[in-house]
């Protein structure tokens, strides 16, 4: 008895199986332009710790505060926001991720993983404390390009440039939006976790600064 | 070969089928059938910005348990919030790992940063911040934010 076709038919059943018991996430959008929220925060250095108190309140729990180093590398820890604005970098924090650039490109990124006795982490709060003394970028941001790009995924338009990943003049990476091409498909601010891309209702509803448009 | 032996050896073969059989019925019970793909390679846990083990989720997906305990590496939490999820929980603080419990009976106070070592997967899920980013390190292009999202919309599996 031939056994391929039998072989065949299962295999097609068992992947009809697998595709109708799959379960796919949907995007709920609301239509409505994005418009990107401005994080900023003020930094006070203590000889232990170095507290952040950012001017509107976080839009999540945790944020990502960064340093560049003397490769011109952005250095990121992810720390959790105390009341809802402030932050506190202690000594001894490892920083999470760095983010290696050229002209205000991406080059490459790595995750920083302490492995005993072959590779040390990177102390924070003294990149930050070197970062200030030698007049290098500092400061919080909300995105998490390049490890998210889930706007850039999801937008429908995205071959035209209509989100675009910009550094501003603070060192902080932001999603910048042009408007004129954008559909309002809402998907960008649907999928944003982090809260670096907001709708335009909730920006006006909850009075949250936003970038000026691109 | 006795005959004995031979009822043993049919016996454990079709034991050991029917118990690797359970991870597949829990992945097509979970709704992420591809999850029995996966074959631990581990570049996504070398993948997440905030440390979580993607891995894990895939694990959970499989057990049909959202309270299987993942390994986390850098997520920072407060000592209250970590004991109000789960007094169970391993953390790690000034580099000593003990149970949240322990740590609150110690005497710590409640807004204490301590970092997460060990976290039930649909705690982690809330706060993953679904970046995908283990989804495109996949070399077989898994979607592991998948049943993050769903960990972190619904709390568990349909």
């Amino acid at each position: 008895m031939n056994r391929i076709p039998i072989l065949i038919l299962a295999f097609a059943v068992l992947t009809g199986l697998c595709y109708f018991f799959q379960n796919t996430p949907t995007i709920v959008t609301e239509g409505l332009y994005p418009v990107v929220r401005a994080t900023n925060g003020t930094f006070a250095f203590s000889p232990d710790s170095i507290e952040i108190n950012l001017r509107e309140k976080a839009a999540t729990e945790r944020i990502a505060v960064f340093a560049y180093d003397a490769e011109q590398r952005q250095v990121v820890i992810v720390k959790p926001v105390l009341g809802g604005k402030t932050v506190r970098i202690k000594r001894g924090d490892l920083a999470d991720y760095c983010v290696s650039l050229e002209k205000d490109m991406v080059k490459g990124f790595e995750v920083f993983r302490e492995v005993a006795g072959l590779r040390k982490g990177i102390d924070f709060f003294q990149l930050l404390v070197e970062a200030k003394a030698a007049c290098r970028l500092y400061g919080v941001q909300d995105c998490l390009y390049p490890f998210c790009t889930r706007c850039m995924d999801v937008c429908p338009v995205i071959k035209s440039k209509v989100i675009e990943m910009k550094i501003d003049k603070n060192g902080a990476f932001y999603p910048a939006i042009h408007l004129a091409g954008c559909p309002r498909s809402g998907k960008c601010f649907a999928v944003c976790t982090v809260g670096a891309i907001l709708s335009m209702r909730k920006a006006e509803t909850e009075k949250i600064p936003t970038r000026p448009p691109e | 070969m006795s005959r004995i032996f031979f009822y043993i050896n049919v016996g454990f073969t079709c034991g050991a089928i029917a118990f690797l059989g359970i991870f597949p019925l829990n992945a097509l019970i979970t709704g992420y059938p591809w999850a029995i793909t996966c074959y631990n390679c581990n570049i996504c846990r070398l993948a997440c910005p905030v440390g979580i083990d993607p891995h894990g989720f895939i694990s959970a997906a499989l057990t049909n348990n959202p309270d299987h305990y993942i390994a986390v590496s850098r997520l920072r939490l407060g000592l209250a919030q970590v004991e109000s999820l789960d007094p169970e929980m391993s953390i790690s603080l000034r580099s000593v790992k003990m149970k949240a419990r322990e740590a609150v009976a110690e005497g710590f106070p409640g807004e204490t940063e301590v970092t997460v070592v060990a976290m039930k997967a649909k705690q982690v899920a809330k706060y993953c911040f679904l970046c995908a980013n283990c989804t495109r390190q996949c070399p077989i292009s898994l979607p592991i934010k998948d049943i993050a999202e769903d960990l972190s919309r619904n709390g568990g599996f349909r």
